[in-house]
């Protein structure tokens, strides 16, 4: 039985990549990119609203910053995936599967409630539920396996 | 399942992190397997059994209700 723990890192902008499991470093730099998401897209939104004036190409340059962060987001979770270990794989898939489900019966169920006089929620709104749902199923699998 | 990797843990004096990075997974894979919270992929199992020289069937057992219920069966 070997003592030496094989260890193999690399870095890049997007964070540490083929390291054999995650580190607490990887999980605050999930949070911090899509933290970073969140401001730029309350903030793209609250200043196109806010100023009709603004050209057709800054407002375009202004609309796509949020999506390129969100690209990162995507970029840095599926490598924070591929480096997670097979019980923390399994939490994060609990917790996709418990935000999918809330958020696809939730946007058809307020469909109907629309129809019947609800306000009207957009699509950004019913993404943030899904979101929230994914936070919940995750912290109530790691709930599960503690 | 029940197992007996804490006893073994304890007999080479590994915390759990120490033994979490030994196997490659986290802490809290460690812990969710001793506790009986979580059954351990085959190959996870199989790296479990020649850490410790022991095999699959000696370090993980059968939960005492199954094992009721196959004894009252027999």
């Amino acid at each position: 039985m070997t003592d030496q723990i094989e260890q193999t890192e690399s870095r890049s902008w997007l964070g540490r990549t083929h390291v054999y499991l995650n580190s607490p470093g990887d999980s605050y730099q999930l949070l911090g990119w899509t933290l970073a998401w969140a401001i730029a897209f309350v903030g793209a939104s609250s200043f196109l609203r806010s100023d009709p004036a603004i050209g057709a190409r800054a407002g375009w340059v202004v609309a796509l910053i949020p999506n390129f962060l969100a690209l990162v987001v995507v970029i840095v979770y599926l490598r924070f995936l591929r480096d997670a270990d097979e019980l923390v794989r399994r939490i994060q898939l609990e917790g996709l599967a418990f935000g999918f489900g809330v958020g696809v019966i939730f946007s058809m169920g307020y469909q109907l409630l629309e129809r019947a006089g609800a306000p009207e929620l957009s699509f950004s709104d019913m993404a943030a539920i899904m979101m929230f749902a994914f936070v919940v199923g995750v912290v109530r699998a790691n709930r599960r396996y503690s | 399942m029940n197992n007996s990797l804490r006893v073994l843990r304890a007999e080479r004096g590994w915390s759990q992190a120490e033994l979490a990075t030994r196997l490659k997974v986290s802490r809290q894979t460690v812990n969710a397997i001793e506790t009986g919270k979580y059954d351990p992929s085959l190959p996870l199992a199989f790296k479990l059994a020649r850490l410790f020289g022991h095999s699959i069937e000696e370090m993980f057992h059968e939960d005492s209700a199954l094992q009721k219920t196959q004894v009252r069966l027999t």
